[in-house]
């Protein structure tokens, strides 16, 4: 028996159908739902995002750090890393263009941005952590002495370095963690797919 | 219901036999098979404002439900080998449940974009719409489908 023989007993299989009535009573039902969850566990997200937000500013507060630098570099920081998790949840759960693109298409470009985005991540992330540890020095300097510099410059550049390279490890653990996986399953779909292609 | 909504609905009677043909090829039990359609359903009513008509519309929609299918499997793939059993023919009633039993025990060895292959050839998709819709070359299609229609014989002559 081959696969030809075969297509007679799929065509012949017997239909299934829903009644309008069903469809309409599906999409209401669990369509409906499963987008209020998607969104709902999104916006717990981005809630939880916020609450850190106001904990870094507040901790600036309570360390009586009232410069609007460190602050806004914190904010910045939050904001940058908020967008960067939002875009590639976006991009993972609901945004595969598959109406100007076959699926290969689609699957690979998800790829290239969301590595591109875990890109921006370990290149700001280090930098914006380096920055802001300097910022703090020149900050503590000016409390102390008055004057905006570093008090040792090259020591406190190279604990910035140190801090930027432990971000940036820590950073690789975290994306890692939390989007490894899914770019993983995503490369083995466009490997399946593409069958040999190299990206 | 919104205006939009029922015209999605609207396609959606009209051209359910795609999504269900889909859920038949990853499936294997009433269970599944709804499940599957509820997920594909969902992922297109999130597309639906993105589709601007570039490719047909069954075109766009055996792209979604396949795509869903494929990253679906891929996950649920340990619980979906498990879960083959009798009742696959029971609900895919057919004329001949001999020979509809032998299709679905051969399609299960596949790989998931295999089985996505092999649909559309089985719905007599033309190379060139397969090749649209998976984004392979017209070419290579046809060598992925000989590749796979000689595994598929050595599994069927086997029994």
């Amino acid at each position: 028996m081959e696969l030809n023989e075969l297509k007679k007993t799929w065509q012949e299989a017997k239909p299934v159908q829903y009644s309008r009535k069903e469809l309409d009573s599906i999409f209401e039902i669990k369509t409906r739902r499963s987008l209020k969850s998607i969104n709902r566990s999104m916006l717990t997200d981005a809630v939880f995002m916020v609450l850190v937000t106001a904990g870094f500013v507040s901790i600036t507060f309570i360390l009586g750090l009232k410069s609007r630098y460190i602050i806004s570099g914190e904010l910045l920081f939050i904001a940058i890393l908020l967008c960067l998790h939002y875009r590639i949840k976006h991009l993972t759960l609901s945004r595969i263009n598959l109406s100007e693109n076959n699926i290969t298409e689609a699957i690979l470009q998800i790829i290239k941005k969301v590595k591109g985005y875990l890109l921006l991540y370990k290149v700001l992330t280090p930098l914006i952590a380096g920055g802001l540890f300097i910022l703090y020095q020149v900050n503590t300097n000016f409390y102390n002495t008055g004057i905006y510099s570093l008090p040792r410059p090259a020591f406190t550049i190279g604990i910035a370095l140190s801090t930027g390279i432990l971000v940036l490890a820590l950073t690789h653990f975290i994306t890692t963690t939390m989007y490894g996986k899914e770019l993983k399953r995503l490369k083995q779909m466009y490997k399946d797919l593409a069958h040999g292609k190299n990206y | 219901m919104k205006q939009e909504e029922k015209e999605f609905l609207d396609q959606i009677d009209l051209h359910q036999n795609i999504v269900h043909k889909v859920c038949r090829m990853y499936t294997n039990n009433k269970d599944d098979h709804d499940d599957l359609f509820q997920e594909i359903l969902l992922q297109l009513w999130q597309a639906y404002p993105r589709f601007k008509g570039n490719s047909k519309l069954t075109t766009w929609m055996y792209r979604v439900a396949l795509y869903t299918a494929i990253s679906r499997n891929k996950k649920k793939q340990r619980l979906v080998s498990e879960s083959i059993d009798s009742k696959a023919y029971e609900y895919y009633e057919n004329h001949d449940p001999y020979r509809y039993e032998n299709l679905r025990m051969a399609i299960s060895t596949l790989s998931e974009t295999d089985k996505a292959l092999v649909m559309l050839y089985l719905e007599e998709k033309p190379y060139k719409e397969i090749a649209d819709i998976m984004g392979l070359t017209e070419t290579n299609v046809g060598v992925r489908l000989n590749r796979v229609k000689k595994k598929l014989k050595e599994i069927l002559v086997i029994r």
